[in-house]
């Protein structure tokens, strides 16, 4: 529970803000590069942050990213021209480079200096992953990009997407570290065993496996994971323990990575890899942008096709990248189905986390709710987060920012004897007690 | 309502932008209302920068915020007193570069503002 000033502070993004000036001190990703897919195509209006922007790919092949209104008379610059290395204005011809450089001020004597003092404001873009990711914070804290796993294996071994999101990031991120409510909201409630790993196969991580075991029966049978929390210098190991048919304990353990990102707890060694980043559109509304990996093989046609018509973490969406199954349809729930083969009647364990996610409110009132054990990860990401922004508006930068190396890690599943503590777990699945392989790709120790 | 407006981004063609118009939208008039409109609800003007094209905008405010000021003080507008010197016409010329726009004026119109009230049984 929080009090309503620290709910405000924990949710509030715009500029201004504590958080958002935190935030605002981590790349994010602003688009897929297939939103801008043609040199001098046409500019793409984006919101990020409560900032209205635009975007668009130069000549040059590289991505501007500026504010939307030109310095003359404030006409939108969607409406211009993308061409020549740079955006020119429809209104008179003012024409502005990546960087946000006035290249061209036809209403004014050539001999006149006037173009030098004008400037567009522009947030540097980096290509990466196939993501392109903006930095919106004080150009001399710009850090490195963080280096995230998907967007260290070639192009062929990662799969990329994005979903709209009605309600405030914080609360849809909050459901993404939960790892206790796949044994409610995802389950199945056949009593067959065939059927139930059927239905789970088409929509869930959890039951494309690579060999077969009873993952899915100690996720529906245990509800109560005991949590185990690490930080890291890129944020938190969140561990859930559940019991097994034995001694052992199942482990699903994900990663949260500062400020927006989290990693699925599902994968066994050999499975694909799940993350999430939430970007704030403005505070009651975000993209998601979803992305699957494999460190050591191309991802096939039919894992791409699977991924794209809504899986795991991933959305089946229109062009517009907004999900089939939302808040304007109730998300097509299915009462019949919510009878015999699922929990909720939604089709999709991505538009089952939206649904509930989006049912808290747009901004959750977190004056009202009633944690328990089993939501450990969300009060420590909470403590995580807030304290960073605290200690940032006291002036000390977050150090994440700038371990861009740290990022390099990742999470999972595992199954070990009940003595076995977080780290040692991690060790056993991953080599690492924080899940970190940067040494694979030549990141070092 | 114009067919191309706000609600349909003025059915702005990007491959006509490149190749027939400047702007890539259909008609001047909307080609006017897709910028006005998208200088904001009301535009920002703490955020412009005005240059020597734009004289006509300043002249057009310190005319109309001039007005509205004398007006609160007791002073009602001249303009609306003058209902004969509406009669005006606007249009283009091609003069010599060492003649001043009442001389142009008068070349095109017969008059240094354009007046045509006496064709129309109005005074000088």
């Amino acid at each position: 529970m929080l009090s309503q000033a620290d709910n405000e502070f924990l949710t509030r993004s715009g500029p201004g803000t504590p958080m958002g000036a935190l935030l605002r001190r981590f790349w994010m990703p602003a688009l897929l590069s297939e939103e801008l897919p043609e040199r001098d195509g046409p500019p793409k209006k984006i919101k990020i942050l409560g900032e209205e922007l635009l975007a668009f790919r130069a000549s040059d092949g590289r991505v501007g990213i500026v504010e939307r209104h030109c310095p003359h008379r404030g006409a939108n610059l969607f409406y211009g021209r993308n061409e020549e290395c740079g955006l020119r204005c429809a209104f008179h011809g003012w024409k502005f480079d990546v960087e946000g450089n006035c290249i061209d001020l036809p209403t004014s004597p050539p001999e006149s200096s006037y173009k030098d003092t004008i400037k567009l404001l522009a947030y540097p873009s980096r290509e990466w992953g196939d993501m392109i990711w903006v930095y919106m914070g004080p150009k001399e804290k710009m850090p490195a990009l963080p280096q995230f796993e998907f967007g260290l294996v070639p192009s062929a071994q990662r799969f990329v997407a994005k979903k709209w999101q009605d309600c405030n990031w914080v609360q849809s991120l909050e459901g993404g570290i939960d790892t206790a409510h796949f044994s409610f909201l995802h389950a199945v409630p056949s009593k067959d065993e065939a059927t139930k790993r059927a239905v789970y196969s088409r929509s869930a991580a959890l039951g494309d496996q690579t060999k077969a075991d009873d993952r899915i029966r100690w996720v529906t049978d245990d509800p109560r994971p005991r949590f185990a929390i690490a930080g890291h210098e890129a944020g938190l190991v969140i561990g859930g323990a559940r019991k097994t048919d034995g001694a052992d304990l199942y482990w699903r353990i994900a990663q949260f990575l500062m400020p927006n990102h989290a990693y699925a707890p599902a994968a066994f060694p050999g499975e694909i890899y799940y993350g999430q980043c939430w970007v704030p559109v403005d505070d009651v509304s975000c993209w998601i942008y979803t992305y699957s990996w494999v460190p050591d093989r191309p991802l096939t046609n039919a894992e791409r096709t699977k991924f794209a018509g809504g899986f795991g973490v991933h959305s089946q969406v229109d062009t517009e990248y907004m999900p089939l199954r939302n808040p304007r349809n109730d998300y097509q729930l299915d009462r019949a189905l919510q009878k015999t083969l699922s929990f909720t009647g939604i089709a999709g364990v991505s538009d089952q986390d939206a649904a509930i996610q989006d049912s808290q409110g747009p901004i959750q009132d977190r004056t009202r709710e009633h944690l328990g054990p089993t939501d450990l990860g969300i009060v420590e990401f909470r403590k995580l987060v807030m304290g960073a922004a605290r200690a940032l508006a006291g002036g000390t930068e977050p150090k994440a920012a700038t371990a861009a190396k740290r990022y390099a890690v990742r999470a999972g599943g595992w199954v070990a004897a009940p003595a076995k503590d977080l780290a040692t777990v991690m060790t056993e699945r991953f080599g690492h007690p924080h899940g970190y392989i940067g040494g694979e790709y030549g990141l070092g120790d | 309502m114009p067919l191309r407006n706000l609600r349909n981004d003025y059915l702005i063609d990007r491959r006509i932008q490149k190749t027939e118009t400047f702007s890539g939208i259909t008609g001047v008039s909307e080609q006017d209302a897709a910028i006005q409109d998208s200088q904001g609800p009301v535009q920002d003007r703490t955020r412009e920068h005005l240059g020597p094209t734009d004289i006509g905008v300043v002249e057009f405010r310190k005319l109309m915020v001039g007005a509205a000021r004398a007006l609160a003080a007791g002073e009602g507008p001249r303009a609306a007193k003058a209902p004969d010197r509406y009669a005006v016409r606007s249009g283009g010329w091609v003069a010599t570069p060492d003649k001043d726009l009442a001389a142009v004026m008068t070349e095109r119109f017969g008059h240094p503002h354009g007046y045509v009230g006496k064709q129309y049984g109005f005074g000088e």
